[in-house]
């Protein structure tokens, strides 16, 4: 029985054969704009070969670009599947375990707190001490608010007016995930598990309204922080405050493609020199 | 002085909390005090040639309103009762924030409660206060005093019956958070259990005689409570 694959558009017979980058473009459209529906299984690459008048080992290479971009998912013999929920944030987590597959990683975040980023790379570098990953370099650049100078926000919500005492708590939460990538960072060090092996957080006087990171300069995750009003308790007084929320907020995901003038490649190198820019002017040594 | 397991009950629960606004959210009449206002009223009075003999020394706008209102003349009651929205307006741009009510609103949205204003004041007037301290996306209605027509205000139950049928929940399931004997007679004839904020000493006995369920000395007390409700909840 032969696959109706016509939403992946048609194939002029007089072109030359699409490459493995053409089958995954065609796929990829039709899985964002759910022609292929989440958790629907991926076109088998026997069709796919055959479909586009390619090799079979072109099609399957199609397919591994898309498991790569965690868009598709492989089950045991029985082929590939749309990952369900495309359509939530996507999950940023996986592609920062992804990103330490690499002979070089270079991860750069900034944002709040980079309590995700911690919590990602505790995973990360576990693996890395068992062994399962064997990067040679390890970068990681850490650019977050300083919370110890006047901020717009996090604010005493009455008044929109600094605190220190709701920055204080402010300054608990970024040092608390700062200190433990740093210390983690350096303990890989220390090991010599890893050839070179550096974590580098630095501070600025910017209040934290967005969170991006820029993973080994190919790709770019972007996520704005919402205001929220709050009562919390600090120093057991019962406040109002302005807060950002961190948690569980859509990331947009920009990948680097071979086109130079695409959206991708253009935000994620944007993004690289806006980091760089601040980096290099603004922000100041952090004291772990 | 705070019968603090009555008041864990209270705030345990899931229903809305309305809030009285003069008191528990803010002083309305903290920067153009509550007798000017009275005074401005009685101007409108004057001008009418009443003799104002029982409430020449009133300091309660909202008493010269019912005085005005059983005179029977109702073209009089409109007029006072527009002059009243107008002071309130006035008055609600330099009204002073309960300290700690801001902590109860926001508390209260975070233990997952509807919040609601049932007041003996004029709705803009409210609004207007609202929307200037950036509160009036946390407040799901406003219940404001009834158009020339103060027989409809608390103590009478129907501004808070009126606020439970919009919120379409039972009264027994609201609670409602004011500093006055009235506020706690509107509750009891409702159904709606009251919880007294006594922000003067004396009206600890008074709330609790008339039948508040509990009665706090300060928002603190509830905005502490709330945020337990929101910790056992997490």
């Amino acid at each position: 029985m032969a696959e109706n694959l016509d939403y992946l558009g048609d194939v002029d017979p007089t072109a030359p054969k699409p490459g493995s980058r053409d089958i995954a473009n065609r796929l990829r459209a039709a899985i964002l704009t759910q022609k292929l529906a989440p958790g629907a299984q991926v076109p088998s690459q026997p069709a796919l070969a055959d479909h586009f008048g390619v090799a079979r080992e072109t099609a399957r290479r199609a397919v591994d670009i898309l498991k790569a971009e965690r868009l598709v998912i492989t089950r045991q013999g029985s082929g590939a599947y749309v990952r369900a929920k495309t359509q939530r944030p996507v999950e940023l987590r996986p592609h920062i375990e992804a990103a330490f597959e690499r002979m070089h990683v270079a991860i750069d975040f900034a944002g709040f707190s980079g309590e995700t980023l911690r919590d990602a790379i505790t995973e990360a570098l576990d693996k890395v001490r068992a062994g399962d990953l064997t990067p040679e370099s390890i970068t990681i650049r850490v650019m977050i608010s300083d919370m110890t100078v006047p901020m717009a926000l996090p604010a005493r919500a009455e008044t929109q007016s600094d605190d220190p005492a709701v920055r204080e708590r402010a300054n608990r939460i970024t040092r608390r995930a700062a200190d433990s990538i740093i210390d983690q960072v350096q303990e890989l060090s220390d090991l010599g598990l890893v050839r070179s092996a550096q974590a580098e957080v630095r501070v600025h006087s910017a209040a934290p309204l967005f969170k991006m990171y820029i993973l080994n300069g190919e790709e770019a995750w972007f996520g704005f922080y919402p205001v929220i009003e709050r009562t919390v308790a600090i120093k057991g007084e019962p406040t109002a405050i302005y807060d950002l929320l961190g948690k569980d907020v859509p990331l947009f995901h920009y990948t680097v493609s071979d086109d130079s003038a695409s959206h991708g490649t253009q935000f994620v190198e944007g993004a690289a020199q806006w980091f760089d820019s601040v980096w290099d002017t603004i922000t100041r040594e952090y004291e772990a | 002085m705070t019968d603090a397991p009555a008041l864990a009950a209270l705030l345990a629960g899931h229903g809305p909390l309305l809030l009285d606004f003069d008191g528990p959210v803010c002083s309305i009449f903290a920067g153009y005090p509550a007798p000017k206002v009275a005074e401005a009223l009685r101007q409108v009075l004057r001008s009418e040639r009443l003799d104002l003999g029982e409430i020449e020394d009133e300091p309660d706008p909202l008493e010269v309103l019912r005085w005005t209102d059983r005179q029977g003349h109702s073209r009089l009651t409109r007029a006072v009762e527009d002059a009243l929205c107008a002071a309130e307006l006035v008055a609600a741009r330099s009204a002073e924030p309960t300290p700690y009510g801001r902590e109860v609103i926001v508390a209260a949205r975070q233990a997952g409660r509807p919040v609601a204003v049932v007041s003996n004041n004029s709705e803009a007037a409210v609004t207007a206060y609202l929307k200037a301290h950036r509160l009036a996306g946390h407040f799901a209605l406003v219940v404001g005093r009834a158009y020339a027509d103060p027989d409809r205000m608390k103590p009478s139950p129907e501004p808070l019956l009126r606020a439970s049928d919009a919120l379409r929940v039972d009264p027994t399931s609201c609670l409602l958070i004011g500093d006055t004997v009235t506020d706690v007679a509107a509750g009891v004839s409702a159904g709606v259990p009251v919880l007294g904020y006594a922000n003067k000493p004396r009206k600890v006995p008074e709330l609790r005689r008339a039948g508040a369920a509990s009665v706090v000395t300060t928002m603190r007390d509830v905005a502490a409570g709330l945020l337990a409700v929101v910790e056992s909840n997490n």
